[in-house]
C-alpha cells in the first residue's frame, strides 16, 4: 500500500479548488468575508481557520435553520481545507476533523451537491488509516446511489469500483468482496479486471480447503500480464503454495497449471524495473514536448510522477527483508516443486531438466542433495546416459551426501550392468555388498555381481571375487551368498565336486539363508552332470516336494523327466514333462517358454522311440495351439514334420513346412525355419519319388498276379524289386515276414488296398508345386513386401537347389546383415568366399558369432573363419576358430572337419605331437567311425611318415586304405603312401600288390571318372608311375 | 462539395481562422480499386465519401464552435489539410490535418446511442447497418491530429469482427493513418489478419501486410510475421523476418532472425541451413533466445525423425522458457506431438490441456484441442501418478509434506 499522505494527496490533487488562513473573534459576517476573500484566490488553509470556527458557530443549538443550511459549504470545504493542512503538516488531528466534517455533511445533507465527494474522500481517508471495511462501505454507498454516482463520469466510477475491490481484497474479505469481484472482472480497465480475477481466484485458493479449481482455470484469461497485480509477491506465492496443494492431492495436472502461472520474485522484480525505466524515458519525452501548455498534461506527468514513486516504493519493500510482510526469494522452491510436478505428469524430460537447471544455477539451494538425486533418478528414467554418470559420480563424490549414497550407488552399478561398463561395476559392486553387508542392497548387488560375472563367462573373477568376499564375509548376513556363487563357480565351470562340497556347506550350515533351496538344487545338479542319477533323483524329488512354488521347479521337472526317460522309465518321464508345463508361469517369466518347448520335445523324442508317433504328433501340435505365437514355434513345426514323415505323411510334413517357411520366415531368430530351408528340397525330392515309385510299383502288383506269386516264390526277385530306394519298408517287411498276408498278397489284389490307400492319400495331400517355384514365388513376395529375411532364406534356398541364377534377384549387401537368420548368414559368407571376397565374408561370419551365440550355426562358421584364416596362411587365428569348435561344439557335425583342419596345420608347423593326440582323440571318438576315422588314420600315418617312422606310418596308412575303401578319397591317398613306406622299407613287392589290387578294383576307377576330385585323379597317375616304375 | 472561396489557417491558437486558397487529390479512389481486386465487394468509402461530419472544435482556451468538416485535400505548399465550415459563417476554413492546437469532437448523432445499445445486446449486424452511414464520413478524418473520432471507428470495427466482416475491416483499418495504428489499433489489426489467414484468404493478408509494412514499428512487423508463420505462410513470414532481424536496435532482431530459420526449415530442409541454425542457437543458457534456438534444433530432429533427441531439446526449451515467451506456444504444441510419437500420452496431454487453457484463442490453441479430440488418451486424473509414486522411493515425500 502506499503511504497514508501519498493516497491523500492523489485524490486531493483531483479536486485542486481548495484554499487558506487563519482567524478569531470575529462577527459571522467578517468570517463569511473572510472565506470568500480566501477562496476565490486559492488559498483555503487562510480561509480554513474561518470555516472551522464558522462551523462551531453554526452547529450550535440555537442557530437559525436558514443559517444552519451554510454548514452543506462549510462542512465540505472545512473537510478538505483539513486535508490539505494534514498532507502539509502532517498532524492526524486534521485528518481525524476532516473524517468528522465529511461524516456531518453526509448526515445533514445526503443529497447536498459534493455529497458524492464527501463520500469519496471519507472512502479515501478510511482507506489511508487501514479501515477497509469502513472505507468500501463510503464508496458502495457511493456507487450504489444512481443519483450520487452518476454526478461522477465513468472513469471515476470505475475507480470508485477499483477501491471497492481492492479494499475487500486487502482485508481478504472475500464473503462480501465475491459480488464486486465477479462485476470487475467485466471492467474495460485491464488493471482494474485484473485486480478482480486475481481476488476471486484468491478467494477461491485461500477459503477453500478444496478449490474449485475449474473456477480458479475460468479467471486465467482475465489476468494481464500487464498488470500490477499480476505482479504482485503475495499472489504469485499464493499459486505456488496452491499449487503444491494441489499437487499434493495428486491432482497434478491442475497443479502444473497454477506452477506455470507463478512468476518469481527476480520476475517481479525486473517487471517493476522495467515498468519504472520505461516510466521515467516517457516523463523525460514529456518534459521535452514543446506544447506542454495543452490542457491535462500537467495532471498526466503528476500521475506518471505519483506512479514511479509507487514503483519505487514497491520494489524497496521486495528487496528489504525487515519489511513487514516480506517475502524471500522462493524461486529454488518453485523450480524443486516445478521439477517434481513434471515428474509426477509423465513429463519427465522437463522434469529432469528442471532438476539439471536447479543444479547449474542453485548450487547452495538447501535441498541440492534432493536435487541431485532426483535429477539422477530422472536421467535413469529417460535413459540420459551421459547425465547419469556424470550426476550420479558428483553425487558420490561429496562427503556430505548421505541420504541416498546406498540406493544411487545401487542403481550406478545397476547402470554400469547394463551398460557392460565392466571396470566400473567391479569397482562399485563389491564395495557396496562390504559396506552394506547386513542389509538388502549387499543381497541385491551380489546377485547382479554374479549375473555380471556369468554374462561375461568370467568363471574364474567370478571365483576369485567370491572368495574374497566369502574371506571378508565370513559370519555376516551375506555369508551362504558368498558361499552360494562360489560354488556356482565351481558348477559352471565341470568342477562338480568342489561345487558339491561347498553347496552342502550352505545347506548343512545356512538352512535360513535365501540360498538353502537353490543349493540343494544345484547340488543335485551337480550330481546328474556327474552321471550319479540316483541321488540326483532323490534330491530332485524331495527339492520339487518341498518348493512346490520355486521357479526353479520347470528345470529341476526337466532333469526329472531327463532321468527317467535315460531309465527309460517312459511313463514317469512323460509326467516329469508334463510337469513342466504345469510349473511355468509365463506371465511373470516369458523365458520359461523354452523349458516347455524342452520337455514337449523330449517328450515327443521319448514317444517315437517307443513308436507312439501318434502321441508325439499330438504333444506337438498342443504345443502349437496353446502357445501360437510363442518363439519355438516354427522348431515345433519343423519337429512335427518330422513326426508327419515318421508316420508315413511326407505330404503333411511339407505343407506344413511351407506354411511356416512363409509365415515365420521373416524372423531372423526362427532357427526352425532354418532348419526346414536347409532340408526342404531334399524332402520334397524324396516325397515326389516315393509316391512315383510306390504308386509305380502297388499299380503293377496289383495287376499283375505273376508278379506277385514270384515276388513270393523268388529270393532274389523278391531283393530286387524291393531293393529299389524309396519303396515302401512296411510293404516289403510284410511280404518277406508276415505269412498271412504273403498268402493274400499272391491271391487277393486287396491285400494292397491299405497301401493303395495310403500312398493315394499322400498323393491327394501333396499338392505343393515344386520347391523351384514355391521359392521363387515367395521371393518375389518377399521382395515386393520388403521382407528382407525371408527374402534371404529364400534366396538360400534357390541357389540350393541350383536356381538362384535363374532368378534376377538382388542377391544382398552389407545393409542386409541385421535381417539374415544364421543360415543364411553363414549362406551369405560362403557366397563371398566363393567369390574371393574373404574380408567381406570374414565379416558376414563374424557378425554371426557376435548377434547369435546360441545358434547351432556358430560351428560352421568358425569352420569358413579357419578356412579364410588358412587361405590367408593365418594359421594361428585358424587354429583359435578350429579349437573353439573343439572346445565348444564337440558334438557338432563340424567339429571333426574342424579337428582334421587343425591336424593339417599342426602337420604343415611339424607339430607331430600334438597333432597325434588329437587324432587319437578322433579315432577313439565312435560317433565318428566313416570317413573321419579314415582321414584320422591316414594322417596319422603321415605324422609318422614325416618322421620316417615307416613301420609306424605304413600301419596307418594300410588301416586307412583297407578300412575305408567306402572312401575312395582317403583310400587312394593312404595306398599311396603305404606302397611309397613299403619301398622305403624295402619291401616293393608287397608294395606292388597293394597297388595292383587298388587298380583293378573298379570302385575306384569309376569314382575318378564321376567325381571331379583332382585331388585323388593326380594321386590315382602317380600310383600308376610307381607302378610302371615297379615293373 | 466545396463551392464557396476557400480560406487557409495558419495555425495558431488564438486566432485559428485564416484563410488560404487550396487545392487536393482524393487518394480514396486508386485505394478503392484495390480493394476490388481482392474481392471485396463494396466500396463504402467511396460511397460516403461527399459526407460532412458535424463537430464542434474547441481550442487551447476552451473556445468550442460548432462546425461541419467537408474534406481533406492536398495543398501544394503545406501539404495536407482539411477544411472546415463553421455553423455560424460562410468562409471555408482550412487547416493543416497535423495541427494539434484543435481538438475536432464529434457531434454524435442520436441513432449513436442506440447502435451502441444494440452492440451491447449482440446485435450487432443491426447495429453496424445503423452506423455504417455515421462511421465512414468519420473515417475520412482520422487523419486529423486532434480528434475524439479514433473511439466510435474502434467500436465500429470490433463490431465488425464480431461478425468476421474481415473485408469490411480491412478497408477501414488501411484508411487509418499509420502513426494512429500504432496508438491503438494493433490488436484490430492483429486480428484482422488472422481472420483473413483462418479462411486461407492469403492475398487479402498480405494487402494488409504490405500495408502496415510502411509503419515504422518492428515489433508489429514481428507479430505480423508471428502470424504468417503460424499459419503456415513460411515464405511470407520468413521474408518480414529477414527485414527486422537486420535492425540492430531492434531488440528481438535475434529472435526474428531465429524465426527466420525456423521459417527456412518449414520451406526446405538442406545441411547447409541446419549447420546454419546450429551455429546461430545460442548455447548461452542466460541468453532469452536461447530456449527458441533449442526450439529450431529440435524441429531438426523432427524433421530426421529423430524423436528421442527432438524431445530431450524440446523439453529443455521449455525448462528455459516462461510463459510469456512468443515462441511458448509453439514449442508447448510441438513438445506434445513428439510426446505422442514416442506413445508418452499422458505427457502429451498434459501438455495440450495447458495449452488451450493459457493460449485457448490462438492456432495452437486449436490444434491442441484438435489433437485431444482425436483421442487415444487416458483419463488425466489417473495419470501414472502412484506409479510414478511407487517407484521414486521416498524423494517425492516431500510434496505432500
Amino acid at each position: 500500500m502506499l503511504p497514508l499522505k501519498l493516497i491523500l494527496l492523489l485524490f486531493f490533487f483531483s479536486f485542486s479548488v481548495l484554499y487558506s488562513q487563519d482567524l478569531n473573534n470575529k462577527s459571522d459576517s467578517e468570517l463569511y468575508s473572510n472565506i470568500s476573500k480566501y477562496i476565490s484566490t486559492n488559498r483555503i488553509l487562510d480561509a480554513l481557520p474561518s470555516i472551522i470556527e464558522l462551523v462551531n458557530r453554526l452547529e450550535t443549538e440555537n442557530r437559525d435553520p436558514k443559517l444552519k443550511k451554510n454548514l452543506d459549504r462549510f462542512y465540505f470545504l472545512g473537510g478538505s481545507g483539513l486535508i490539505k493542512r494534514y498532507i502539509d503538516n502532517g498532524k492526524q488531528i486534521d485528518l481525524n476533523l476532516a473524517q468528522k466534517y465529511f461524516e456531518k455533511h453526509l448526515e445533514a445533507f445526503p443529497k447536498s451537491k459534493k455529497a458524492h465527494l464527501s463520500l469519496k474522500n471519507l472512502g479515501n481517508i478510511l482507506r489511508s488509516q487501514q479501515k477497509w471495511d469502513a472505507s468500501s462501505q463510503y464508496f458502495i454507498r457511493l456507487y450504489q446511489d444512481p443519483e450520487l454516482k452518476n454526478r461522477l463520469i465513468p472513469r471515476e466510477q470505475s475507480l470508485i469500483m477499483d477501491m471497492i475491490i481492492e479494499n475487500f481484497y486487502v482485508s481478504r474479505n472475500w464473503e462480501k468482496g465475491k459480488p464486486w469481484f465477479q462485476r470487475g472482472l467485466n471492467s474495460t480497465n485491464l488493471e482494474s479486471q485484473s485486480k478482480a480475477a486475481v481476488a476471486l481466484m484468491e478467494s477461491e485458493l485461500v477459503a477453500n480447503e478444496n478449490p474449485n479449481i475449474e473456477e480458479v482455470q475460468r479467471l486465467i484469461p482475465y489476468i494481464s500480464m500487464k498488470s500490477f497485480i499480476r505482479h504482485s509477491v503475495g499472489f504469485n506465492y499464493l499459486l505456488m503454495k496452491s499449487a503444491r496443494k494441489l499437487a499434493s492431492n495428486k491432482k497434478v495436472s491442475e497443479a502444473s497449471v497454477l506452477y506455470e502461472l507463478v512468476l518469481t520474485t527476480e520476475d517481479i522484480i525486473a517487471f517493476y524495473r522495467n515498468f519504472n525505466e520505461a516510466k521515467e524515458r516517457q516523463l523525460t519525452q514529456f518534459n521535452k514536448r514543446s506544447y506542454q501548455g495543452v490542457f491535462g498534461n500537467a495532471e498526466l506527468k503528476q500521475k506518471i510522477q505519483f506512479k514511479i514513486a509507487e514503483v519505487k516504493l514497491q520494489l524497496e519493500r521486495l528487496e528489504d527483508p525487515q519489511n513487514k510482510g516480506y517475502i524471500a526469494s522462493y524461486t529454488e522452491d518453485l523450480e524443486w516443486l516445478k521439477g517434481q510436478n513434471y515428474a509426477l505428469s509423465a513429463r519427465n524430460h522437463e522434469s529432469f531438466w528442471a532438476f539439471n537447471k536447479l543444479i547449474n544455477q542453485y548450487p547452495d539451494y538447501k535441498r541440492i542433495e534432493d536435487v541431485y538425486y532426483s535429477a539422477f533418478s530422472q536421467a535413469l528414467v529417460i535413459s540420459l546416459d551421459d547425465f547419469i554418470e556424470s550426476i550420479g559420480e558428483t553425487y558420490l563424490s561429496k562427503n556430505s551426501f548421505v541420504k541416498y549414497r546406498r540406493v544411487l550407488s545401487t542403481q550406478m552399478a545397476q547402470y554400469y550392468l547394463s551398460h557392460q561398463n565392466w571396470d566400473k561395476f567391479y569397482k562399485i559392486a563389491p564395495s557396496i555388498i562390504l559396506e552394506n553387508s547386513e542389509d538388502d542392497y549387499a543381497v541385491q548387488m551380489l546377485v547382479m555381481l554374479g549375473e555380471s560375472f556369468l554374462q561375461n563367462a568370467d568363471i574364474i573373477g567370478m571365483r576369485n571375487q567370491f572368495k574374497n568376499l566369502w574371506d571378508k564375509n565370513k559370519k555376516t548376513r551375506i555369508t551362504p551368498d558368498c558361499i552360494y556363487w562360489y560354488a556356482l563357480s565351481y558348477l559352471f565351470n565341470g568342477e562338480f565336486g568342489n561345487a558339491i562340497i561347498l553347496f552342502k556347506k550352505v545347506i548343512d550350515n545356512f538352512s535360513e539363508s535365501n540360498y538353502y533351496p537353490d543349493s540343494q538344487f544345484r547340488l543335485a545338479t551337480c550330481y546328474y552332470s556327474q552321471d550319479e542319477f540316483k541321488t540326483a533323483n532323490k534330491l530332485l524329488t524331495k527339492f520339487v516336494k518341498d518348493y512346490p512354488n520355486s521357479p526353479l521347479i520347470p528345470e529341476a521337472e526337466t532333469f526329472l523327466g531327463d532321468i527317467d526317460a535315460y531309465w527309460a522309465n517312459v511313463e514317469e518321464s512323460l509326467v516329469h514333462y508334463h510337469n513342466v508345463e504345469k510349473s511355468v508361469n509365463l506371465q511373470e517369466n516369458p523365458n520359461q517358454i523354452d523349458f516347455v518347448a524342452h520337455a514337449t520335445t523330449q517328450g515327443a523324442t521319448l514317444l517315437e522311440e517307443n513308436q507312439r508317433i501318434d502321441e508325439s504328433i499330438k504333444l506337438f501340435e498342443d504345443f502349437l495351439t496353446k502357445y501360437p505365437n510363442s518363439e519355438p514355434v516354427p522348431q515345433m513345426i519343423y519337429k512335427l514334420g518330422l513326426a508327419y514323415e515318421k508316420i508315413g505323411r511326407p505330404d503333411q510334413m511339407l505343407n506344413a513346412w511351407a506354411e511356416s517357411m512363409i509365415q515365420h520366415g521373416n524372423d531372423p531368430k526362427a532357427t526352425g525355419i532354418d532348419q526346414i530351408a536347409d532340408t526342404f528340397a531334399n524332402k520334397y525330392h524324396e516325397t515326389s519319388q516315393i509316391i512315383e515309385s510306390n504308386s509305380q510299383l502297388l499299380l503293377k502288383l496289383s495287376k499283375d498276379k505273376k508278379m506277385r506269386q514270384r515276388i513270393i516264390a523268388d529270393g532274389g526277385y523278391r531283393y530286387k524289386i524291393f531293393n529299389q530306394p524309396y519303396i515302401d519298408q512296411s510293404l516289403k517287411d510284410q511280404v518277406t515276414r508276415d505269412r498271412n498276408f504273403r498268402d493274400q498278397f499272391v491271391e487277393k489284389q486287396s491285400a494292397l488296398k491299405p497301401y493303395l490307400a495310403k500312398y493315394q492319400a499322400i498323393q491327394e495331400g501333396f499338392k505343393l508345386e515344386s520347391p523351384e517355384i514355391i521359392f521363387k514365388k515367395a521371393l518375389v513376395e518377399a521382395l515386393e513386401q520388403n521382407k528382407r529375411t525371408l527374402a534371404l532364406r529364400l534366396q538360400m534356398m534357390l541357389d540350393s537347389i541350383g536356381k538362384l541364377q535363374d532368378f534376377d534377384a538382388f542377391l544382398f549387401s552389407q545393409e542386409d546383415l541385421p535381417f539374415a537368420s544364421p543360415a543364411s548368414l553363414v549362406w551369405m559368407g560362403g557366397k563371398l568366399q566363393a567369390v574371393g571376397q574373404s574380408s567381406e565374408a570374414e565379416k558376414v561370419f563374424q557378425y554371426l558369432l557376435e548377434n547369435f551365440k546360441e545358434s547351432p550355426f556358430v560351428p560352421k562358421a568358425l569352420l569358413s573363419l579357419g578356412d579364410i584364416e588358412i587361405a590367408n596362411q593365418n594359421y594361428e587365428k585358424a587354429i583359435l576358430h578350429f579349437s573353439k569348435i573343439e572346445s565348444e561344439f564337440f558334438d557338432h557335425e563340424s567339429a571333426p572337419i574342424a579337428l582334421i583342419s587343425k591336424i593339417e596345420i599342426l602337420l604343415e608347423q611339424k607339430d607331430h605331437t600334438l597333432a597325434r593326440q588329437i587324432l587319437k582323440k578322433i579315432v577313439k571318438n565312435r560317433q565318428w567311425r566313416g570317413e573321419t576315422h579314415a582321414k584320422a588314420f591316414y594322417y596319422l600315418g603321415e605324422t609318422h611318415f614325416q618322421e620316417q617312422n615307416y613301420q609306424d606310418a605304413l600301419s596307418f596308412f594300410e588301416r586307412a586304405y583297407f578300412g575305408f575303401k567306402k572312401y575312395p578319397r582317403f583310400a587312394i591317398v593312404s595306398c599311396k603312401r603305404a606302397s611309397e613306406t613299403l619301398i622305403n622299407l624295402g619291401n616293393p613287392q608287397k608294395a606292388k600288390e597293394y597297388i595292383k589290387e587298388l587298380l583293378e578294383d573298379k570302385r575306384f576307377s569309376n569314382y575318378l571318372e564321376t567325381s571331379n576330385d583332382h585331388i585323388s585323379a593326380k594321386n590315382y597317375h602317380q600310383i600308376k608311375s610307381i607302378f610302371t616304375n615297379l615293373k | 462539395m466545396i463551392n464557396c472561396t476557400k480560406h487557409y489557417i495558419l495555425a495558431v491558437s488564438t486566432t485559428f481562422f485564416c484563410c488560404l486558397l487550396y487545392s487536393s487529390v482524393n487518394k480514396s479512389e486508386s485505394f478503392a480499386s484495390v480493394l476490388y481486386k481482392l474481392g471485396i465487394s463494396e466500396n463504402y468509402l467511396a460511397k460516403y465519401k461527399d459526407s460532412e461530419v458535424k463537430v464542434t472544435t474547441i481550442n487551447n482556451n476552451g473556445v468550442k464552435a460548432k462546425c461541419r468538416l467537408l474534406n481533406i485535400e492536398n495543398d501544394s505548399e503545406i501539404g495536407e489539410v482539411f477544411l472546415l465550415k463553421p455553423e455560424r459563417g460562410k468562409e471555408t476554413i482550412i487547416i493543416p490535418i497535423q495541427e494539434k492546437s484543435i481538438l475536432i469532437k464529434w457531434e454524435k448523432p442520436v441513432s449513436y446511442n442506440e447502435s451502441i445499445k444494440l452492440f451491447g445486446s449482440g446485435q450487432w449486424e443491426s447495429g453496424v447497418n445503423s452506423l455504417r452511414p455515421h462511421i465512414y464520413p468519420l473515417v475520412r478524418f482520422l487523419k486529423l491530429a486532434r480528434s475524439d473520432f479514433h473511439t466510435p471507428v474502434k467500436i465500429y470495427l470490433n463490431a465488425l469482427l464480431e461478425l468476421k466482416e474481415w473485408n469490411e475491416s480491412l478497408v477501414i483499418l488501411t484508411a487509418i493513418p499509420h502513426e494512429k495504428i500504432l496508438s491503438g489499433y494493433v490488436d484490430l489489426s492483429l486480428k484482422i489478419l488472422e481472420g483473413f489467414l483462418s479462411l486461407g484468404k492469403i492475398d487479402q493478408a498480405m494487402y494488409l501486410v504490405q500495408h502496415m509494412s510502411g509503419i515504422k514499428n518492428n515489433s508489429l512487423k514481428m507479430k505480423f510475421a508471428n502470424q504468417l508463420r503460424e499459419y503456415e505462410y513460411f515464405a511470407e513470414a520468413s521474408s518480414i523476418y529477414k527485414n527486422i532481424s537486420k535492425k540492430s536496435s531492434f531488440s528481438n532482431a535475434k529472435e526474428c532472425q531465429l524465426w527466420f530459420y525456423l521459417c527456412k526449415l518449414k520451406q526446405e530442409i538442406t545441411p547447409l541451413l541446419k549447420n546454419q541454425i546450429i551455429a546461430i542457437s545460442s548455447t548461452d543458457q542466460s541468453q532469452k533466445e536461447y530456449p527458441l534456438g533449442l526450439l529450431l534444433q529440435g524441429q531438426i530432429a523432427i524433421s530426421e525423425e529423430q524423436y528421442e533427441k527432438a524431445i530431450l531439446l524440446l523439453s529443455k526449451s521449455i525448462v528455459y522458457s516462461n510463459l510469456q515467451n512468443s515462441w511458448v506456444p509453439e514449442l508447448m504444441h510441438t513438445t506434445a506431438t513428439v510426446y505422442e510419437k514416442l506413445g508418452k500420452k499422458n505427457a502429451a496431454k498434459n501438455i495440450y490441456y495447458q495449452i488451450i487453457l493459457f493460449f485457448k484463442n490462438s492456432i495452437w490453441g486449436k490444434r491442441s484441442q484438435n489433437n485431444l479430440q482425436k483421442g487415444g488418451f487416458e483419463d488425466l486424473q489417473a495419470m501414472n501418478y502412484s506409479k510414478f509414486f511407487n517407484s521414486s522411493s521416498c524423494i517425492f515425500d516431500s510434496v505432500t509434506s
